[in-house]
């Protein structure tokens, strides 16, 4: 105790120590500070104000000739080293304060950690805005299953990036929860491990309207910035170095539903701005190795899969957009691009070096079946949740978990069931009268669905009836599943009938279709994801269409 | 799975049949219906309006001359039944829908439950209000902590009664959140247990003011019954018999603080009124039993501790004479235990030879401010916010117990007097609260003291303390608790730069002195509850005094 006690008073006597020795003025440079690790200076750590780069020379310190247009500094945190944490916000960055003239100095602290495995959770779209008890659910559910991931990691480090929408910007008003009520909401429930955010969509200020579409993109971010930090940066975990955009360039342009103070119609482009590429690219010149892993956090996704097809479209507001971000990465071998926005499962085999994840929401389809059911659930159909990499060294495999469900990765339907569910229901008579492109009630008999969830090209499905092997068919069809606990209820309820689901008919693009011979042997269903791990369920049919079917 | 179609089918059928078979009609009689279970009748269950009270017939019959003044009908649960639950709440009664004049009919149906034993969660003053983050700490805290019970008692079945003030009445329409906004929470969180309710002075309609006090009274709890039902009631677990009553007479007259939607002060008396105390004498007349434990849960307490002098029980209600109303209603009973909130200070009160009062801490503590900031939540006398919880035998109450909601089975705090002392001398935050609150400074307390809280004291419980293994003196003394002051007054009224003139004095009635005779020698303190349980502490000194202790 006591010697514990004379070395923190050792530490505290060395970090003064190190701050009276201030960093001197350089001519041109308009940010200035120091790095140190227990008191000690280190060296070669990436800083950035969002325009220039530098790296820390050997007494820890750093110079930027900055212009402050961007209102913060940060450093890149280096591999083997973590920030202070302000309850689960990590503190790598300083809002200026003074004019582009006058000289800051901007100081940073590192602590050393094992890094050699770490476990990193990739959420979005969290969508909280007191309404639906979102809160409620979110405490209740979310909150646990990732205090339980934290405890099940023992003493492996557990980050987190939250890919945006963590608010809803129509909501800042007239609900009274803004981005920095989100970031209150956080800390008062002690989320387990820091938590790296960018900014999405519905985190920009709906009362900003500027004289030109740069100002209203720039101004509307700035509450965001305040509360949660700069809105693009880099930061490194072990051997992986982690990018995070903001790929939202938020214009408001007159129009769109009325809103209490809301000034727009909240409309956006998805793309990285020139400014932002330019960075980029000076960012990712500072990493060394070209193979080992790259993660992209954003909030929209650059590429998906086009249907149920192989074939991999731009999903940026242009394809050019798409093109000039995964131009950056060519010479590395090993991208993640992490992206949510969607509320849909996709893992995307982009590029031959990048993989794109973009995964499902947190809030589901925005809080609303979980007020009445068990689970929320997103756009695929998948459970409302959360991906999980395991990172070692340079090594990684993920999984999508389900907030609720946990590791459940399919989910199959007895369709002569769902067809008699179909036929008889009245509401979902009612709901087809809107949307007759949704009507399962004429589909043929014996067949059987699977959404499996998070799928990927290289995953292998297999259905044995009574033993055999059955042709396994990939097709654009309806989750019944989803109608069920989303489109009919809230369609109904709300009186709204999205044309969207007459376009498409509400289908999704990894759902899977076997022709059974009979209608009532047992079907077994294997699953192998691309690391070879296998999930299998045996449909004893008939298996109703109900609201707590697993 | 088949097999199990045929009982389901036979049961249907009967309650067809039974259904049919309605309860004529009979002179005088407003109010009828049939008590049944899988469709066969129940006779003997106790069925009443608040004022008239009857029993079911051989055919499951009862019949209620009344004049539907309360809008309710309720059937008592019988012993070894449940009610279906609407999502944690027990459907045991029906709002009345037609005039005085006419005859409705009100069916209930029960299903049988092993409640040989049983466990009992008795909380209260959740105050949920959305503010302060109370949604999000209730939701990741109490809920998860409360299921964990529930799966822990694994097939005892577990039951709760909320002992009211479960919304904020000033906040109902500031913030959006009243009492039906409260059910839903309830529900949406999947609470784990069928929850009986009874209302507090904070879940009255503070927009109603009427002409009579007898009115107001009346109105203000209208919207809390049509939420969840009748203000007062009773019914049966294994062979308790439960009252739950609403002592609270809302006044609401003109004064008061301002809040957006009141309309008075929101001030009221602690009583029943006539109405129910001759419904109360009625409803125990129906139990057989008198040596069977009865539970009479209300939201005032009707006794309490005053002062530590001789452990004198004195009535608490707005005159001795309506304690004593109460009390006299059970002068049969031989085991009858008051449960009661309101104070938000544990008090367990050996009334009389037949009563004992627990008066329960509240499940919010003194405010959900201390939680938002990271700080324990904790009840007025210092005990760590939570709840009692009784387990039940073969119908007898085999003990019960005070749990905090984070802390669980923790019976005490001891605070080193020395370290504490040295705290308020030295603390920048401390000097400043205790310039404004001068009675509260304890920098000058003598050497080498040890307060000791013991939350949940009673006087039949026994505190030893030793030193190198002799025993010291203790006494029991009215004294302030300093880690309520670190983890609550002194952050609040600092950090906001505003001090309240209720804070100038806090103190707790079962706070315990030690003058221990060296500064350093560690002590082992000992705790003897009134079931014999010990609790221990080995107290080395000096011991940190910080908010992260529990």
């Amino acid at each position: 105790m006591n010697s514990k006690i004379l070395s923190s008073i050792a530490l505290l006597f060395l970090g003064t120590a190190v701050s009276i020795a201030a960093v001197p003025n350089k001519k041109g440079m308009t940010l200035k500070g120091n790095i140190t690790a227990l008191g000690k200076p280190v060296k070669g750590v990436v800083v950035s104000d969002g325009v220039e780069i530098t790296t820390t020379d050997s007494k820890g310190n750093y110079w930027l000739p900055s212009k402050k247009a961007n209102g913060w500094v940060y450093v890149s945190i280096p591999s083997g080293y973590e920030v202070p944490n302000d309850r689960s916000i990590p503190e790598f960055y300083a809002l200026t304060t003074d004019s582009a003239n006058v000289v800051e100095e901007h100081n940073f602290t590192l602590t050393p950690v094992n890094q050699d495995k770490f476990k990193l959770l990739v959420v979005s779209d969290m969508h909280l805005a007191n309404r639906r008890n979102d809160l409620e659910q979110f405490s209740s559910t979310f909150i646990p299953a990732i205090q339980k991931e934290v405890k099940d990691a023992g003493n492996t480090p557990v980050y987190t990036l939250n890919l945006g929408d963590m608010s809803f910007d129509m909501y800042w008003y007239s609900n009274k929860y803004a981005i920095e009520q989100y970031k209150k909401s956080i800390q008062v429930l002690n989320y387990p491990t820091p938590m790296f955010h960018v900014p999405g969509n519905h985190d920009n200020d709906g009362a900003v309207t500027a004289p030109t579409a740069e100002e209203t993109d720039f101004l509307s971010v700035q509450r965001y910035v305040k509360a949660l930090g700069p809105n693009y940066y880099s930061f490194n975990i072990g051997k992986t170095h982690i990018v995070m955009l903001d790929n939202i360039v938020y214009k408001n342009e007159p129009g769109g539903k009325k809103s209490e103070g809301i000034n727009g119609s909240r409309n956006y482009d998805c793309r990285v701005t020139p400014q932002e590429l330019e960075w980029l690219k000076k960012d990712l010149a500072t990493v060394k190795d070209k193979t080992a892993p790259v993660i992209v956090g954003m909030h929209a996704a650059a590429y998906h899969y086009k249907g149920a097809t192989d074939s991999v479209i731009s999903w940026f507001s242009k394809p050019e957009y798409s093109e000039e971000l995964s131009a950056c990465f060519s010479d590395f071998t090993n991208v993640h691009f992490v992206s949510g926005h969607n509320h849909y499962n996709n893992t995307t085999y982009a590029k031959p070096n990048i993989i794109e994840h973009n995964i499902g929401a947190v809030c589901g389809v925005w809080w609303y079946p979980g007020t009445q059911y068990n689970e929320n659930i997103c756009m695929n159909g998948a459970p409302a949740g959360y991906k999980v990499f395991n990172i070692n060294g340079t090594d990684m495999d993920w999984i999508y978990l389900g907030t609720v469900s946990g590791n459940k990765q399919f989910r199959i339907y007895d369709m002569s069931s769902v067809k008699a569910f179909y036929q008889r229901d009245a509401n979902m008579k009612k709901f087809i009268q809107h949307h007759p492109k949704c009507d399962l009630s004429n589909i043929p008999d014996n067949l059987i669905y699977i959404n499996v969830f998070d799928w990927s090209p290289d995953w292998k499905i297999s259905v044995k009836e009574s033993g055999k092997e059955r042709p396994v068919t990939h097709e654009m069809l309806i989750d019944p599943f989803f109608a069920l606990v989303y489109q009919m209820p809230y369609s109904l309820e709300s009186n709204y009938f999205s044309k969207s689901y007459d376009k498409k008919g509400g289908k999704m693009n990894h759902m899977f279709k076997v022709q059974a011979v009979t209608g009532c042997d047992p079907i077994e269903v294997t699953v192998t994801d691309r690391f070879g791990r296998t999930y299998t369920e045996t449909l004893e049919r008939p298996k109703p269409l109900t609201t707590d079917m697993p | 799975m088949k097999y199990t179609i045929a009982p389901i089918t036979l049961s249907l059928l009967l309650g067809t049949l039974f259904a049919n078979a309605t309860a004529p009609n009979r002179e005088g009689m407003t109010i009828k219906g049939t008590v049944t279970s899988q469709g066969l009748p129940l006779k003997g269950v106790v069925v009443s309006d608040g004022v008239e009270v009857t029993t079911t017939d051989a055919d499951g019959n009862y019949w209620l001359p009344s004049q539907k003044a309360n809008g309710w009908v309720f059937a008592s649960i019988p012993s070894g039944y449940e009610a279906v639950c609407d999502r944690s709440f027990p459907q045991f009664y029906a709002l009345t829908t037609a005039p005085a004049d006419q005859v409705e009919e009100h069916n209930f149906t029960f299903t049988e439950a092993d409640q040989s034993q049983f466990k009992l969660i008795a909380l209260a003053d959740m105050h949920l209000a959305h503010y302060q983050n109370d949604l999000e700490q209730f939701s990741s805290v109490f809920i998860p902590t409360v299921k964990k019970l529930v799966r822990d008692a694994a097939d005892i079945p577990v039951y709760t009664i909320n002992l009211g003030d479960m919304s904020f009445d000033m906040y109902w329409y500031s913030t959006g959140y009243a009492i039906e906004d409260y059910k839903k929470s309830i529900q949406v969180l999947g609470y784990p247990t069928p929850m009986f309710h009874i209302p507090g002075n904070h879940d009255n309609d503070g927009a109603v003011t009427a002409t009579t006090a007898e009115e107001t009274d009346f109105l203000s709890v209208q919207r809390y019954i049509k939420t969840i039902g009748p203000n007062y009631y009773s019914f049966n677990i294994g062979n308790i018999h439960f009252v739950m009553l609403d002592n609270i007479i809302y006044k609401n007259e003109p004064g008061g603080k301002k809040f957006e939607g009141i309309k008075g002060a929101r001030n009221y008396d602690r009583r029943l009124t006539q109405q129910e105390l001759d419904w109360l004498k009625k409803d125990l007349a129906t139990v057989a039993d008198k040596n069977a434990p009865i539970i009479v849960g209300m939201h005032a307490s009707a006794y309490y501790y005053k002062g530590t002098e001789e452990h004198k029980v004195s009535p608490r209600y707005s005159s001795a004479a309506d304690s004593k109303a109460l009390s006299d209603c059970f002068a049969e009973f031989k085991n009858v235990h008051f449960i009661s909130g309101h104070t938000h200070y544990n008090n367990t009160m050996y009334v009389s030879s037949n009563i004992i009062e627990h008066n329960l801490c509240s499940l919010r503590g003194a405010s959900w401010y201390p939680g938002s900031i990271g700080n324990t939540n904790l009840c007025p006398n210092g005990a760590p916010s939570g709840f009692d919880i009784f387990n039940i035998n073969e119908g007898e109450i085999i003990d019960w117990k005070y749990v905090g909601t984070v802390t669980g089975d923790y019976q005490f705090r001891a605070c080193d007097m020395n370290v504490v002392r040295e705290f308020y001398r030295n603390n920048p935050d401390m000097q400043k609260f205790i310039a404004h609150y001068p009675k509260r400074d304890l920098s000058d307390v003598p050497d080498n003291q040890v307060y000791l809280n013991v939350f949940d004291w009673a006087p039949d419980w026994t505190i030893s303390v030793k030193e190198n293994g002799v025993e010291l003196p203790v006494t029991h003394e009215i004294l302030e608790d300093p880690f309520y002051t670190i983890s609550f007054h002194m952050p609040i009224t600092t950090s906001r730069d505003s001090y309240p003139s209720n804070y100038a004095k806090a103190t707790v009635n079962h706070m315990f002195k030690i003058q221990a005779n060296t500064a350093t020698a560690p002590l082992d303190i000992t705790v003897t509850d009134h079931f014999g349980r010990v609790y221990t502490e080995h107290m080395e000194r000096p011991k940190a005094f910080s908010t992260s202790m529990k």
